[in-house]
């Protein structure tokens, strides 16, 4: 069997950073921790690594320790910094705004607070998947008061960054923003998250993208942020229940602690990456492109692009048996993913089973391209003998699909 | 077994010519049970780079009681990667769910509603397992794709593909397979044709393969444990219509064209001179009844008819016609042949000939080609 020897999918999940990894392992060759709220000697003990941990991730955001609650990840920080922000305007009714596409951890509560009541706002978008300001601003401006607004900084599926700051200046004065909830998930370890924290109420971290561990993330709460908490329990200032993973906590300090040299070997990836869209557009033909606006505009480190001659999930399987992982859109474990959902806004439904999303990590060098251009020719030869097969359906011979052409397909404005 | 001796079971299954060396990429369709998991198992040990394809077809019907024997379902999808877990091999599904109920599911219902007997295994087999099953096998760089059906394929002096009963005779399942043609024959495998039901349970066994005590499928799997008629009675339903005799005078009438089968006497009023049969089923809705001297058919004529291997069916052709799967085979002789349209003459007439059910031509052991029955009764 082939071995899996190019990760291309560091959106999904990224290994976990060596500093971090000796942290867990510190923590499971201890054998003298307890319940972090246990008064006792263990429990103390295991309170002082959870708290160096905190003392960690606080530094990186740029915040007081006691802003960080610990979670079991981006998707339930956002659960409690969204349905947390409405539950605690009490009986109020106001609008909610959400980008249609974003991540379902964003999209979901979001959709969730509508069917309490609460007015959807569409945050509106350009070509490219960013946000529209303007027009968001004065959507935000005919909507009722309170306003909360949920954003990923990053988002997950096109790498771009949203402009979040324009965002709250330019609705300042019309349209002022009640509570704003950022998913930082895939901006830690690519962009500066301080400015980000400091303009949000609340954000969520998830440590399985920036060098944790998965199963581990963090709700950072701002000074005069109101939210109300979503699992009963005295942990976390009761913010959030439940006996603290203090592996994954601690892991993630020592990753958090190490944010900033990530974020250094990040820009390296920038130019690895346009080499693997080179290769494609060599081996491929043009292929339409989404979220590829300008560079100060995106991370870097994402290509996602519509692929010819058959559907994503043909080609991540194609891909996968050269050794190559790469995504159709959000991980999903069943093998019936959706179609992406923001290369659907942003082509249509057709163009959106096709789209592949290929995320490099600190890992990606000059070998792995070219293993990922072996992989490529190989799993693009397998596509090619299929397309020769002429199919064993009774009598009539399938056509073949179609091969791309130099410049035959749309590529991104 | 050693794996030596796996080795040689494995290369039995295949002539020579057919054989592949060993590290060769083979995807293998793994619907979750005993004999698709065990040819992955038998595969993986031969030494061969396997690749576990698992096609999901349909939801769970909602409400459906879980059933043993069913296949492809969710569940069967967990266990299929429970089995490739197992393996160490790589294993995706494949969302066939849009195709199938084209396919399948849709031409099925079409088909009972307009009095035929369809045979969705047929098709299935047709349309998801040697094209779009086998095309996926092919993007992946695999060079065969090995099922765990019984039957058996060789290549004959011309290096044509021929299409061979399996083995073990209560298992066999060459009439579901008539469908394949040269070009997707090229690619198939069927490593258990050689093997009984018992040596593949306990090769399972040996092999410590998760699924080995799992029960059949047996069921149509897309209908939640329903009798054709009655999934069909919760999926748009069927015509009502007029009980009618051969002379096309009406005796009755009935709710549900899908509560009758060619054939059948439950349900059909007796005549002063013995039993009622049903002998035809009209898109009409209405159903025709005669004596069993009238379910008698010794013309059948066979439309979309192919063959395995390619070659033409020629005129005067006498073969051994199969009209239900486990049926007998029949004689009977090509009197007609023209571009996928054949009529059989039978040698001695067949009963409760249902249009829509595959008529399968065999020559000993050999499937020579397949189609589908007409009401006409060809000339």
């Amino acid at each position: 069997m082939t071995p899996s020897l190019v990760h291309l999918d560091h959106n999904a999940a990224t290994p976990p950073c060596p500093a971090a990894r000796a942290a867990a392992g510190e923590i499971l060759d201890d054998p003298e921790l307890g319940n972090p709220s246990s008064s006792h000697l263990r429990g103390q003990r295991a309170r002082a690594r959870l708290d160096a941990a905190r003392r960690q991730i606080a530094k990186a955001c740029g915040v007081d320790a006691e802003s960080v609650v610990f979670t079991s990840g981006a998707t339930e920080a956002d659960a409690i910094g969204i349905r947390g922000a409405a539950q605690a305007r009490g009986a109020e009714r106001g609008s909610v705004a959400w980008l249609g596409f974003d991540h379902p951890a964003i999209t979901k509560p979001a959709e969730a607070l509508v069917a309490e009541g609460w007015s959807a706002v569409a945050i509106a978008y350009d070509t490219y998947g960013r946000i529209d300001v303007a027009t968001t601003v004065a959507r935000l401006a005919e909507a009722p008061t309170p306003r909360l607004l949920a954003i990923a900084a990053v988002h997950h599926e096109l790498g771009v960054i949203q402009p979040v700051q324009a965002l709250l200046q330019a609705s300042a004065e019309t349209a002022a923003i009640d509570h704003l909830h950022l998913d930082l998930a895939q901006a830690a370890g690519r962009v500066p998250l301080r400015p980000l924290i400091a303009c949000a109420d609340t954000a969520a971290l998830s440590a399985q993208k920036c060098g944790g561990l998965a199963g581990s993330g963090a709700l950072i709460v701002g000074p005069g942020a109101r939210i109300t908490a979503q699992q009963a329990g005295r942990q976390e200032r009761g913010l959030r229940g439940g006996t603290q993973n203090l592996i994954g906590a601690v892991a993630f300090g020592a990753a958090a602690a190490e944010l900033e040299n990530r974020r250094r070997d990040h820009r390296a990836l920038r130019a690895m990456r346009d080499a693997v869209l080179r290769t494609v557009q060599i081996r491929l033909g043009e292929v339409r492109r989404f979220g590829g606006c300008d560079p100060d505009g995106e991370t870097g480190h994402v290509l996602a692009i519509a692929m010819p001659w058959a559907d994503a999930d043909v080609w991540v399987a194609a891909l996968d048996v050269e050794g190559v992982a790469v995504s159709a859109g959000a991980a999903c474990s069943s093998g019936l993913g959706q179609p992406s959902p923001a290369a659907a806004a942003l082509g249509g439904p057709e163009v959106a089973r096709r789209m592949l999303r290929l995320s490099l990590g600190p890992d990606f060098d000059h070998e792995a391209l070219d293993l990922f251009t072996r992989g490529l020719d190989r799993a693009a030869a397998g596509l090619q003998r299929m397309a020769d097969f002429a199919g064993g359906a009774g009598s009539a011979r399938l056509p073949a699909p179609p091969l791309p052409t130099a410049g035959g397909s749309r590529s991104s404005p | 077994m050693t794996p030596a001796t796996t080795q040689a079971v494995m290369q039995a299954a295949m002539r020579a010519d057919m054989r592949l060396p060993q590290g060769t990429r083979i995807a293998v369709a793994m619907s979750g049970g005993v004999d698709s998991s065990t040819v992955a198992a038998l595969l993986v040990e031969a030494g061969y780079e396997v690749i576990g394809l698992t096609a999901r077809l349909y939801d769970e019907p909602e409400g459906a009681t879980r059933r043993a024997g069913s296949c492809c379902a969710p569940r069967d999808a967990a266990d299929a990667r429970a089995v490739a877990d197992h393996l160490g091999i790589r294993h995706y599904v494949v969302d066939e769910r849009e195709a199938f109920a084209e396919a399948v599911i849709a031409d099925f219902a079409q088909a009972y509603r307009s009095g035929r007997t369809p045979n969705p295994c047929v098709e299935c087999n047709r349309s998801l397992k040697f094209d779009r099953l086998l095309r996926r096998a092919i993007a992946l760089g695999a060079a065969a794709l090995a099922t765990g059906h019984y039957a058996r394929l060789q290549l004959d002096d011309d290096g044509r593909s021929q299409l061979l009963r399996g083995q073990d005779s209560d298992k066999d399942q060459a009439y579901f397979l008539h469908p394949l043609r040269p070009d997707a024959a090229a690619w198939l495998r069927f490593p258990l044709g050689a093997m009984d039901k018992t040596e593949v349970r306990a090769q399972a066994e040996r092999l410590g393969v998760p699924v080995a005590a799992k029960p059949e499928s047996m069921d149509l799997c897309f209908t939640g444990g329903l009798r054709p008629a009655e999934w069909l009675q919760q999926n748009g339903g069927a015509p009502a219509g007029n009980l009618i005799d051969v002379g096309g005078l009406r005796i009755g009438q009935h709710d549900n064209l899908a509560a009758f089968t060619v054939g059948q006497r439950r349900g059909v009023p007796p005549a002063a001179d013995g039993p009622r049969y049903v002998v035809e089923k009209r898109a009409s809705g209405d159903v025709v009844i005669g004596d069993g001297a009238d379910l008698m058919r010794d013309r059948i004529a066979v439309r979309d008819f192919g063959t395995v291997d390619g070659r033409e069916l020629t005129v005067g052709t006498r073969a051994a016609a199969q009209l239900r799967h486990r049926g007998e085979a029949l004689p009977a002789e090509v009197v007609a042949a023209e571009a996928g349209q054949v009529v059989l003459r039978l040698v001695t007439p067949a009963r409760a000939v249902a249009p829509g059910q595959s008529v399968v031509l065999f020559d000993g052991d050999r499937v020579i080609g397949g189609g589908v029955a007409t009401a006409e009764a060809g000339s």
